[in-house]
């Protein structure tokens, strides 16, 4: 039986975001720039741009998508 | 008494980009929408422009007639300034913009080698909004460098 999704507390998510967004040290930022990318994850990132171009063939089309995608993530909170 | 609200035209896509072309602006469109429009499939609350430090008025007046309105005048917008309605747009006003190493990146060079698409868009060449990601030094803007240098890659197979 599935349950309906909660989203998680609007503090929980506000820490999260303030997480993604904080400056990193420039020795910590060329780290992540530069690890190495693994085949998965390579092939992860443009199997993803292949899908979404063949789906949305144009820049618009991909924009308008995105836009639907964050109104329905507001409405549910995220 | 009846109060009658009138709501200006549907903020779309294509109504946005319309306006910013026929108004003749030389705005880049940056940051995580630039992905986006690029086919890349990441998330984000707002649009990023750079713009031509001339442009500030001639970019912001289409906007008003879709209910998107600066948060400075043209004579008070100097580095950065908002526009907001149905969407939060970022605009970065700067000639030239150092990276987080020190690289200086000039506007005039970026807008040269841009690419248009739909004759709408203009994002930056892929090594050149590499460099934009390096305006900051967020954990996002590493993920999105990984990312756009993928596709890089990938093109010059």
């Amino acid at each position: 039986m599935s349950t309906k999704f909660q989203p998680p507390p609007a503090e929980v998510i506000a820490e999260i975001r303030a997480f993604a967004e904080r400056q990193l040290s420039p020795e910590e930022f060329e780290a992540s720039v530069s690890a190495p990318m693994s085949d998965d994850e390579r092939e992860g990132i443009l199997s993803l741009h292949d899908w979404l171009v063949r789906r949305y063939p144009t820049a618009l089309e991909r924009l308008a998508f995105a836009r639907r995608h964050r109104k329905q993530r507001r409405a549910r909170g995220q | 008494m009846i109060l009658v609200f009138v709501k200006g035209a549907e903020l779309t896509e294509e109504s946005l980009f319309d306006a910013i072309a026929q108004s003749g602006a030389r705005a880049l469109l940056i940051g995580r929408q630039a992905l986006i429009a690029l086919g890349l499939a990441v998330n984000t609350d707002d649009y990023d422009f750079w713009l031509h430090i001339e442009d500030v008025e001639r970019f912001n007046a289409p906007l008003e007639a879709l209910e998107l309105f600066a948060n400075r005048t043209p004579a008070e917008a100097r580095g950065r300034y908002v526009i907001e309605g149905d969407e939060h747009i970022d605009v970065l006003i700067a000639r030239v913009v150092p990276t987080t190493t020190g690289q200086r990146v000039a506007f005039d060079d970026v807008w040269q080698r841009r690419q248009t698409m739909q004759s709408l868009i203009h994002v930056p060449a892929l090594e050149d909004l590499i460099l934009t990601k390096r305006f900051g030094a967020r954990p996002k803007d590493a993920e999105d460098i990984r990312q756009l240098e993928a596709l890089l890659a990938r093109t010059r197979q």
